[in-house]
C-alpha cells in the first residue's frame, strides 16, 4: 500500500509545503482568535487557517453544495486537491473504483441557528413550528451538520464514484479513515482511495463546548506558548482546524500508471480504552495495543521503529499516558527513539489531526527531518523520552508511527515507512 | 455441522460467521418481541406524541420504551447520550447473549466493536437557560449578554452529546471491549459498512470476535426537521395515503432502533460449540445521487448489488430473499433491473413500511429479521413488496436460502450485503 500525494492546510500553512516548512522552523500557528467573540472566555486561542487559503470549489455551477459545504469541508477539498494534483488522480479513468474515506464531525450550529431553531414563545418553551417553514431556517444548515454530506460532496467534486465512508471517532477519525481505506484497498474493494480528516471547531458553539469541560489551555503567556506537548507547565490543548489527505492505492497499481510514490502505509491498528469517557486509561493500555497492532500488521516488531509522531495534545493526562504506553511497547529502546507533537506548532485539529500529521511524517521521513516539539522549556519528570525539543533534527529514519487518540477512549495508530524501490 | 454449499463465497478458512443478533426497534426490545409483532401484522408506525412536532399528524416508528440496561455510568452522563445509550447497550446485550459469549470467554482486546451511528442532535434543555438568560426585554437574544455570561448556563456535558462516538464508546466500557474499533456515520449504509470492518479484522487475525451493528437517529424536533427539509418526509397534510404495493413512492417515516450482530471465524465457532446462523458473503458499495439529489442513483444501487453478487460468486438467481433498505424507487428499479422478476423471483421485504426507516441500524436489523424469521410466508403483505398481488404469497420457509440486504443513505451512498443461512446448528 503506498503514498500516491498527500495534502494539507493548516494553521501554519497554505499547503504541505508550507506547512512543513514553518513546523521545521519551528513556527507556532496560535494566536488569539478572530472568527468569533471570545471576551469573557478563559481560552481565547487557537489555531485559524487563512480564509485566503481555502480553494474554491473546483467546479462551477455548484451553487447548491456550496451552500451545503461547511468550512471543514471547505477545508477539506484544499487538502484534496493538492493530493490528487500531486497524484496525478485526473488520469485515472475508471472512477468507479476510487473512494472517499472522511474522518470528520460536521458544522456545530451557530449562536444564531440557536435563536432561530428554537424560538422563545414567550411561555418557557420552545417554539419549533417555525423550524420548517420557508424562510425561517435554511436546509442547508442541516446538511453542514452532517459528516457523511462532506463526504459525498468531496465524492461528487472529485468524481470518485467507489467505496465512501464517514468515521467519526474524534481525535482518532483522521488516522481511521486512512487506516480503514488502506483496508479497502488491501480487500480489492477500490482501486485507490482519498483518505483522511478535516475539522473546523473555531466557532462560538463549538468552542464553548470544550471551554465547558476545561479541556482548552487557559494558562499561557502568550498564544504561540500555549501549546507545549510534554513539558511541564502543560495545562490542556489548543483548538485549531485544519485539514489532510492522502491518496492510497496499491503499489502494483501505482507503479503500472507510473504515479509519484511518497511512502509505504505498513500497518494500522486501532484499539478502545474501555475505561472512562472523560479519562484515558491509566496505564495507556488502550494507546499501547493500538501501537503494538500497526506494528504486528506491519509484520515488524518494536525494535524496527525509528521515530513516533504522537499525539502529544499539552493535556496533562494524554501527555504522560502515552509516554507510558511508547515506554510499554519500545521497551529500553524507548528513550533512544525520538518523539515529537505537531500539535506544539498546529494545535489540535480533531479530525484532521491524524491526517495532517500522517502527512507531515511523510514529508519528514523523505527529506531525513525529525519536525520538533516547540514550547518544550520545562521537563515533566513523567514525561522523560526524547521530545526533540524546540528545533527540528536531521536523521535518516524509514519506520515510523503516526498515534491519534479519540476523545472516549477510541485509539488508532498508523506505521507509515519509506519507500524504497 | 451444517453441510456447506459447493457454492459458497469464501474458501472454508476464510469464513466469517454470524452467531449472534440483538434488536430493539418499534414493535419490541428483542428479537422475539420484534419478530413476534411483524407476524401478527403489527405496525410500530404511530403518531408523534412526545414532543412538538409544529404540525399534528407526524408519525414516526419510536421506541417508546427502551430497556433499561444496568450500568454505572453517571446519570448526567447518561442524560447527554439519551436514547443512543440504551438503543446500543440494549442490542449489543441481546447478541452477546444469544452467541453465547461471556465476559470471561475472550480477552477483551480480542474482541473487535464496529457500528454506524446514527446523527445526534442536541438537546434543548442543554441550551435552553443559557438563551433564556441572554434575551433582552423585547425577547430577542443580547448577544452581549450571551457571550459574557449567558453561555456558562449550557449544559457542561452538552459536548458529549455532540459526538457520535461518546454512546459507542460507553458501549465499549460497559461491554469491556477493547479490540480493534471504528464508528462509521450516519446514514443508510454505515451499518453495513460496520459489518464489512468487522469481517476484515476478523479475516485478518486482528479479533477473534467482532460486534457490528448500528444505531439509528433519535426521533426529535431536530431529526424530523432535517428529514422533512431533506424531502425524506412530507407534513402531513401533503401525504398520499398508504404506499403502493410494490414499495415505489411510499410514505416515508423515521424509525429508531439498535441492532447488533455477533460475528466470528467459522472455525472458531465452531471450536466453542456456537450456533451458527449465517455465512457472511459478499459486500458491495458505491456512491452517486440521482438527479433530484435526495437518494442514491439506480446506478449506483446496481453497483452495490453486483459487486456483493460478485463477492460471494452468486448468480441473481441464486439469491433468495432481498431485504430493502429503503423505500426508493431508485431501489426497486435497480432490483428489478438485476433480478427476474417472474415467479422464481426472490422474495422481497421492505421493513420500513412497518418499522420507520432506521438508517445506520436498518441494514443490521433486517439482516436479524432476515435470519430469526424462518418462514418467510407468516410476514405480513405490507412489508412484502413482491411477488405482487396475484402472485402467490411469498416463499418459504428458507433455511439455507441466501439473503440480500442493502443500506441506502439519502447522500448518494449504498451498500449491500448477502449471508447465507445456515440450519442452525454446528455441533
Amino acid at each position: 500500500m503506498v503514498v500516491t500525494g498527500y495534502g494539507m492546510v493548516t494553521p501554519i500553512g497554505k499547503d504541505s509545503r508550507e506547512t512543513f516548512e514553518n513546523a521545521r522552523n519551528g513556527v507556532s500557528g496560535i494566536d488569539f482568535l478572530s472568527s468569533f467573540e471570545t471576551e469573557g472566555l478563559p481560552c481565547r486561542i487557537g489555531g485559524q487557517v487563512d480564509d485566503s487559503w481555502l480553494n474554491t470549489l473546483p467546479a462551477k455551477g455548484l451553487q447548491g453544495i456550496e451552500k451545503c459545504s461547511s468550512r471543514g469541508l471547505k477545508l477539506m477539498i484544499s487538502a484534496v486537491s493538492e493530493a490528487v494534483a500531486a497524484a496525478r488522480l485526473d488520469l485515472v479513468e475508471d472512477r468507479d473504483r476510487i473512494g472517499v474515506s472522511l474522518g470528520y464531525h460536521g458544522e456545530n450550529p451557530s449562536v444564531e441557528d440557536m435563536l432561530l431553531l428554537y424560538r422563545y414563545s414567550g411561555k418557557d418553551a420552545w417554539d419549533v413550528s417555525g423550524l420548517t417553514k420557508n424562510g425561517v431556517y435554511s436546509f442547508f444548515n442541516f446538511f453542514r451538520r452532517k459528516p457523511d454530506v462532506a463526504t459525498s460532496i468531496l465524492s461528487i467534486l472529485f468524481d470518485c464514484r467507489g467505496s465512501n465512508l464517514t468515521i467519526v471517532s474524534a481525535c482518532a477519525a483522521g488516522a481511521q479513515a486512512i487506516g480503514e481505506a488502506a483496508g479497502i484497498i488491501r480487500e480489492g474493494k477500490a482501486d485507490v482511495m482519498i483518505a483522511g480528516g478535516c475539522e473546523s471547531n473555531l466557532n462560538f458553539s463549538g468552542f464553548v463546548g470544550f471551554v465547558l469541560i476545561r479541556a482548552l489551555s487557559e494558562r499561557y503567556s502568550s498564544p504561540e506558548k500555549a501549546s507545549r506537548p510534554f513539558d511541564r507547565k502543560r495545562n490542556g490543548f489548543v483548538m485549531s482546524e485544519g485539514a489532510g489527505a492522502l491518496v492510497l492505492e496499491s503499489l502494483d497499481r501505482a507503479l503500472e500508471r507510473k504515479a509519484p510514490i511518497f511512502a509505504e502505509v505498513l500497518g494500522y491498528g486501532s484499539s478502545a480504552d474501555a475505561f472512562r469517557i472523560t479519562d484515558v486509561h491509566p496505564r495507556g493500555e488502550g494507546a499501547a495495543f493500538a501501537m503494538q497492532g500497526a506494528i504486528a500488521d506491519a509484520g515488524l516488531t518494536c525494535a524496527d521503529i525509528e521515530y513516533i509522531n504522537a499525539h502529544g495534545t499539552s493535556t496533562l493526562q494524554n501527555d504522560q499516558i502515552e509516554t507510558l504506553a511508547i515506554k510499554k511497547i519500545l521497551g529500553e529502546r524507548a528513550k533512544k527513539i525520538p518523539v515529537s507533537s505537531n500539535k506544539s506548532m498546529i494545535g489540535h485539529t480533531i479530525a484532521a489531526a491524524g491526517a495532517i500529521e500522517a502527512g507531515l511524517t511523510i514529508m519528514g521521513m523523505n527529506r531525513s527531518v525529525l519536525l520538533p516539539t516547540i514550547n518544550y522549556e520545562f521537563a515533566d519528570p513523567k514525561c522523560d523520552l526524547d521530545y526533540v525539543p524546540n528545533r527540528a533534527r536531521e536523521l535518516e529514519h524509514g519506520v515510523v508511527l503516526s498515534n491519534s487518540f479519540g476523545f472516549g477512549g477510541q485509539n488508532a495508530c498508523l506505521c507509515l515507512g519509506k519507500f524504497r524501490r | 455441522m451444517t453441510a456447506i454449499p459447493e457454492s459458497s463465497s469464501f474458501p472454508l478458512t476464510d469464513r466469517i460467521v454470524i452467531t449472534g443478533l440483538g434488536a430493539v426497534c418499534s414493535l419490541g426490545n428483542s428479537i422475539m418481541e420484534i419478530g413476534r409483532g411483524l407476524r401478527s401484522g403489527k405496525s410500530g408506525i404511530e403518531e408523534i406524541t412526545d414532543f412538538d412536532t409544529g404540525e399534528p399528524g407526524f408519525s414516526a416508528a419510536q421506541v417508546k420504551n427502551p430497556p433499561l440496561i444496568k450500568t454505572d455510568i453517571h446519570p448526567q452522563l447518561a442524560r447527554s447520550m439519551g436514547k443512543h445509550l440504551s438503543l446500543l447497550l440494549a442490542s449489543t446485550e441481546e447478541a452477546l447473549c444469544s452467541s453465547g459469549i461471556r465476559p470471561d470467554m475472550f480477552d477483551p482486546q480480542d474482541i473487535g466493536f464496529f457500528a454506524g451511528m446514527g446523527m445526534v442532535d442536541y438537546h434543548v434543555e442543554d441550551l435552553l437557560p443559557a438563551v433564556l438568560k441572554s434575551l433582552s426585554r423585547g425577547g430577542d437574544l443580547d448577544y452581549d449578554r450571551f457571550f459574557f455570561s449567558g453561555y456558562q448556563e449550557i449544559y457542561p456535558l452538552w459536548p458529549l452529546g455532540m459526538l457520535n462516538n461518546v454512546v459507542f464508546c460507553q458501549a465499549a466500557i460497559h461491554f469491556g471491549l477493547r479490540g480493534e474499533n471504528c464508528v462509521f456515520s450516519p446514514h443508510g449504509d454505515a451499518g453495513i459498512q460496520a459489518v464489512a470492518e468487522a469481517v476484515k479484522v476478523l479475516r485478518e487475525g486482528k479479533a477473534k470476535v467482532a460486534l457490528a451493528g448500528g444505531v439509528s437517529e433519535e426521533i426529535s424536533p431536530l431529526s424530523l426537521a432535517r428529514a422533512r427539509l431533506k424531502g425524506m418526509i412530507r407534513p402531513p397534510e401533503h401525504k398520499s395515503g398508504a404506499g403502493s404495493p410494490e414499495g415505489a413512492a411510499s410514505e416515508i417515516v423515521l424509525g429508531e432502533c439498535g441492532a447488533m450482530l455477533v460475528l466470528e471465524p467459522m472455525s472458531g465457532a465452531i471450536d466453542r460449540g456456537a450456533n451458527i446462523l449465517a455465512r457472511v458473503a459478499g459486500f458491495g458499495f458505491s456512491c452517486e445521487k440521482d438527479h433530484r439529489g435526495s437518494f442514491a442513483s439506480e446506478q449506483a444501487i446496481i453497483s452495490a448489488i453486483e459487486g456483493a453478487l460478485s463477492q460471494a460468486e452468486l448468480g441473481p438467481g441464486q439469491i433468495e430473499l432481498i431485504m430493502f433498505g429503503s423505500l426508493s424507487q431508485n431501489e426497486m428499479e435497480a432490483v428489478r433491473e438485476i433480478f427476474d422478476m417472474d415467479l422464481e423471483a426472490p422474495v422481497m421485504v421492505a421493513t420500513a413500511k412497518t418499522l420507520g426507516e432506521a438508517l445506520a441500524a436498518g441494514p443490521i436489523l433486517n439482516t436479524a429479521i432476515g435470519l430469526s424469521i424462518q418462514d418467510l410466508a407468516v410476514l405480513p403483505r405490507a412489508i412484502c413488496p413482491y411477488p405482487p398481488t396475484g402472485g402467490g404469497a411469498p416463499r418459504g420457509p428458507s433455511n439455507t436460502g441466501r439473503v440480500l440486504i442493502n443500506g441506502i443513505s439519502y447522500e448518494g451512498r449504498c451498500a449491500s450485503m448477502i449471508v447465507e443461512k445456515t440450519a442452525g446448528e454446528t455441533k
